[in-house]
């Protein structure tokens, strides 16, 4: 039994070595090595990695970066405790979308049994997910063991729970009095920086959070504007402000989204498929201001098509790029994710001063549906990847 | 400073490289060596990747013997290159334990 188990872990530990650098000399040379410690280990009556004394991953990560000076390769998972606690992230980013569909829920249908606002609401709101969470999280664990929660775990599940308080101020904010303190782009800011600061420092999120901010300063200057020159009704009339600067205001939001787009295919040399989309849609924003071009308004609609094939497409290549790429397509898609949620919000009645007392379900949606998007995408793109280098193994 | 991992790799390469230097050896009795000398959690995958990175330096050389118990073992020399590299760790080592000995007392005798 010893040797069959042994012999797969070894076939594990010599496709992990390959596919992190390890040239077919060097396989070959560990593989004998391994097959002697295995009869060592059997004879011992143990298994392998008991007799190793670490997990097969930890050792062949010492292996690679302290015997042959290769990088440390990043962790993408594989033990069934990883497998948990990556259920247990999937699960805690999933927490942030859930509250506010559960608020939303109660907001229209249940608005008669609950409190409506404090603390009861809150603990109603919040003790439902959180219950399902422990008893999923228990679930799990039943069915293979997932070890105690790790610092990374336990990130995780705060930024869930700190998120959900966003996202809960947010929702909340006429009712607790901090109207325009914690709105649409402040949440999101808020968002970013705790993922940022929780979560992981090292991908390239420091980017998000610029855009986020730079969009949130263009919606404070929109809402100062909107606030002195709209008139009080339905209709997109801007009145007592010259032509030109109309013009100039209209441009702000797309103009920047346009502008960083345009930045990463041109000087960064990044042409994936949403860089090129969002650059496009924003640039016909920027154009729908000049008049007489207002007909070509429903090119926008064909880029809900667009994102889906763009997905489809970013998925393939997922599959096919396998290692190192993945990370970064992951990251481009949360990106236009986000942005895409920024270009919907933008495109709406932009100029009536109504619209913020109306919108602001559409806008926690928004958030929902983005967080949502994430989430699945990144899952996705993610578990691709680990099908395509299971294929190695 | 629970984590000693970093610390103790280190020197871990210039100890199995003095026990190689002693006699022609194998990695079994490597361990038990490293064991009596009192490193007692040191297991087969901590060893190998420091007797990987050895041979990879070209510090240690192997030949492949028949074992009379068991499979074949890997025994290991310590080659020209290695000798050179372990009077240089003896020299950099006794230096930085002569100023680690010197802050500890200096410590001393302030709380004294």
């Amino acid at each position: 039994m010893n040797d069959v188990n042994n012999d797969a872990l070894i076939g594990k530990m010599l496709a992990y070595l390959r596919r992190n650098g390890l040239n077919e000399a060097e396989v070959a040379g560990v593989r004998g090595d391994l097959l002697q410690m295995a009869e060592s280990a059997d004879a011992a009556h143990v298994p392998l990695e008991t007799h190793l004394g670490k997990q097969y991953r930890d050792f062949c990560d010492d292996l690679l970066e302290f015997g042959f000076g290769r990088p440390r390769p990043a962790r993408t998972g594989d033990t069934d405790r990883e497998r948990g606690l990556r259920f247990a992230k999937m699960f805690a980013g999933f927490m942030i979308a859930l509250p506010p569909l559960i608020l939303g829920l109660t907001e229209i249908y249940w608005d008669f049994f609950l409190p409506r606002f404090g603390i009861g609401r809150l603990l109603l709101c919040d003790g439902i997910p959180l219950l399902l969470l422990i008893v999923l999280y228990a679930a799990v664990a039943r069915i293979r063991p997932v070890g105690r929660l790790d610092a990374m775990t336990m990130r995780w599940l705060a930024f869930g729970l700190l998120s959900h308080v966003v996202v809960f101020l947010f929702v909340f904010q006429n009712r607790i009095g901090i109207e325009y303190v914690i709105d649409v782009y402040m949440a999101t800011i808020a968002l970013i920086a705790l993922h940022f600061a929780l979560i992981d420092r090292r991908r390239l999120n420091v980017e998000e959070l610029t855009i986020a901010i730079v969009l949130f300063l263009a919606f404070r200057f929109h809402e100062a504007f909107v606030s002195r020159y709209a008139s009080a009704n339905f209709e997109s009339v801007i009145v007592g402000v010259p032509w030109w600067l109309r013009i100039v205001y209209g441009i702000i939001v797309p103009g920047t989204v346009c502008a960083f787009y345009l930045v990463r295919i041109v000087r960064l040399h990044l042409f994936d498929p949403f860089a090129i989309v969002f650059a496009g849609l924003s640039l016909i924003s920027v154009l729908l201001l000049i008049p007489g071009i207002g007909q070509f308004q429903q090119v926008r609609y064909t880029s809900y098509l667009l994102m889906a094939f763009t997905v489809v497409v970013d998925l393939i290549y997922a599959r096919i790029a396998r290692k190192t790429d993945t990370r970064k397509i992951a990251y481009y898609l949360r990106i236009a994710v986000l942005v895409f949620f920024f270009y919907l919000y933008s495109a709406r009645d932009y100029f009536t001063r109504n619209s913020y007392a109306l919108f602001t379900m559409y806008e926690y949606t928004y958030i929902m549906i983005a967080t949502v998007g994430i989430n699945v995408i990144e899952h996705f793109v993610r578990s691709s990847s680990r099908r395509g280098d299971d294929a190695h193994v | 400073m629970a984590d000693d991992s970093q610390l103790l790799r280190g020197v871990l390469e210039a100890c199995v490289l003095k026990i190689i230097a002693r006699n022609e050896t194998y990695g079994y009795r490597i361990l038990e060596t490293l064991r009596m000398a009192g490193f007692d959690d040191i297991r087969d995958g901590t060893l190998y990747p420091v007797l990987v990175r050895l041979v990879n330096k070209g510090d240690v050389s192997f030949e492949t013997k028949a074992s009379p118990i068991g499979p074949d073992r890997k025994y290991y020399r310590i080659t020209e290159r290695g000798r050179h590299e372990l009077e240089s760790f003896e020299t950099t080592f006794g230096t930085l334990r002569t100023k680690v000995n010197n802050i500890w007392k200096d410590g001393e005798r302030r709380e004294q």
